[in-house]
C-alpha cells in the first residue's frame, strides 16, 4: 500500500526532549518544595503549585503531543474539552448539595 | 464495496494546462479510496457497555444483587465479543480488501484528539469533585500528606515522566527508520507503566489499612474512583505498548508511516498530564 507522506515530516523542527524531560524534573522538584510551605500561606502556596502544574501540562501538550506544530484544529479540539471541564468544575457545588 | 472519490489533495499544485482533466482522472484511478463496509460491531460495543452500567445499579441496589451481577456479566461478554469482531473486522479490511478509513492515517490523529477533548471533561470533574471535598485537617487528608506517601507518590511521578519520555524517543527512532530501537523505547515504556500500576497497588494497600477505603466516605469514593479509572488508563496503555512491540518486530512501523504509534504517544502523553494534575491537585494542595 502506498502511503503519500509529506516532506514536511522531515524537516519539521525536533523539539529537545531530553530538555522539556529536565524542565518537567525540575518543576516537578520546585512542586514538592512548595507543598511543605505551611497551610497559613495558602494564598501563595495554592496558586503556585495550579501554576506549575499548567507549566508542565503546556509542555507536554506542546513539545511531547507536538501540537506547536501540528493542526490548529487539533488545540480546538483539547481547548473545548477543557473549556467544559472547567464550566462542570465552575457548577459542581450546585449538584453536589 | 463503496468506491467514493477521493478527496481533494490540497498540498497538490493542479498544473493549467490544457490536458490537467485528463490527467486529473488518470489521478482518480490511482487514488480510490476503499471505505470498510458497514459494521454493526459499534453498536454492540455501546450495547454491551450500556448493560455494565446498569447492572453496576442494580448491583449497588439492596434486593438486585443477582440481577445487577448477571447484567454486568452479560454486558461483559458482549463488549469482549464485539470488541473482538469489530477488531477482526477492521483487520480484515485492512489486510485483505486494503481499506483505509476516509481522510487517510490522519482521521486516526483527529479521532484520538476528539477523544482526549472528551476524557478532559470527564477527568476535569472527577478532579473538580476532589477539589470540592478538599478539607484541610481531617485524618484523610493527613493520611495522603505525610513524608511517606508523599515519596511513594513522588516516585509514581517521576515513572510516568519518564515514560512520556520514553515515547517520544520512541519516535525520534523510528523517524530514522530505527524499529528495533522503537520496540525498545516501547518495552522501556510498558515496563515503567507496569511499575507505575504496582506502587499504585500498594499505596491502596497501605490506605485500606489506615480505614480509607472506596466506601469509606465521599472523600475515599472520590479519591479511589479518581485514581484508578487514570490507573486503567495506564494499564489499557500497558496492554496497548505490548501489542504495539509485536507489531513493530513484525515490521510494522517503518519510518514514513508510524501514524499508530503516534496515535499511541498522544494518548500515553496525555495520560500522562492528567497525572501531572491529579499530583498537583489532589496530593499536594
Amino acid at each position: 500500500m502506498e502511503h503519500p507522506h509529506t516532506p514536511a515530516e522531515h524537516t519539521r523542527p525536533h523539539p529537545d526532549y531530553l530538555r522539556v524531560f529536565a524542565w518537567l524534573a525540575v518543576f516537578t522538584v520546585i512542586e514538592l518544595f512548595v507543598s511543605f510551605v505551611p497551610p497559613e500561606l495558602d494564598s501563595i502556596k495554592v496558586p503556585l503549585l495550579v501554576i506549575f502544574a499548567v507549566l508542565k501540562a503546556t509542555l507536554v501538550v506542546l513539545y511531547y503531543m507536538h501540537l506547536r506544530y501540528d493542526n490548529r484544529f487539533y488545540a480546538l479540539l483539547l481547548l473545548s474539552g477543557v473549556f467544559f471541564a472547567l464550566l462542570i468544575g465552575r457548577f459542581l457545588p450546585l449538584v453536589q448539595k | 464495496m463503496v468506491h467514493l472519490p477521493p478527496q481533494i489533495d490540497q498540498n497538490a499544485s493542479a498544473p493549467a494546462s490544457e490536458n490537467n482533466m485528463a490527467h486529473s482522472v488518470d489521478e482518480n484511478a490511482s487514488h480510490e479510496i476503499h471505505l470498510p463496509r458497514p459494521t454493526v460491531w459499534p453498536m454492540l460495543v455501546g450495547l454491551g457497555l450500556g448493560l455494565i452500567m446498569f447492572g453496576f445499579l442494580f448491583w449497588r441496589g439492596s434486593a438486585t444483587e443477582g440481577l445487577g451481577l448477571g447484567l454486568m456479566g452479560g454486558g461483559g461478554v458482549v463488549l469482549l465479543l464485539a470488541v473482538g469482531f469489530w477488531l477482526s473486522t477492521n483487520i480484515r479490511a485492512r489486510v485483505r480488501d486494503h481499506a483505509e478509513p476516509l481522510g487517510g492515517s490522519e482521521a486516526a490523529k483527529f479521532a484520538m484528539w476528539a477523544f482526549i477533548g472528551t476524557e478532559c471533561i470527564l477527568f476535569g470533574a472527577l478532579i473538580a469533585n476532589m477539589l470540592y471535598l478538599w478539607i484541610r485537617d481531617t485524618d484523610v487528608n493527613h493520611a495522603l500528606h505525610n513524608l511517606e506517601a508523599l515519596l511513594i507518590v513522588s516516585v509514581n511521578t517521576f515513572l510516568l515522566l519518564t515514560s512520556s519520555l520514553c515515547v517520544v524517543l520512541g519516535l525520534s527512532a523510528i523517524q530514522r527508520g530505527d524499529r528495533l530501537g522503537l520496540a525498545r523505547w516501547l518495552g522501556a515504556t510498558a515496563v515503567l507503566g507496569a511499575a507505575f500500576i504496582g506502587i499504585q497497588a500498594f499505596e491502596y494497600s497501605k490506605l485500606y489499612a489506615e480505614g480509607i477505603t472506596l466506601v469509606s466516605d465521599r472523600f475515599g469514593s472520590g479519591f479511589f474512583f479518581l485514581t484508578g479509572f487514570h490507573g486503567l488508563h495506564v494499564f489499557i496503555g500497558v496492554l496497548w505498548a505490548l501489542v504495539l512491540i509485536a507489531h513493530t518486530l513484525r515490521g510494522g512501523f517503518t519510518q514514513a508511516d508510524h501514524m499508530g504509534y503516534e496515535v499511541f504517544g498522544l494518548y500515553w502523553h496525555f495520560v500522562d498530564v492528567v497525572w501531572i494534575f491529579i499530583f498537583t491537585l489532589v496530593y499536594l494542595l
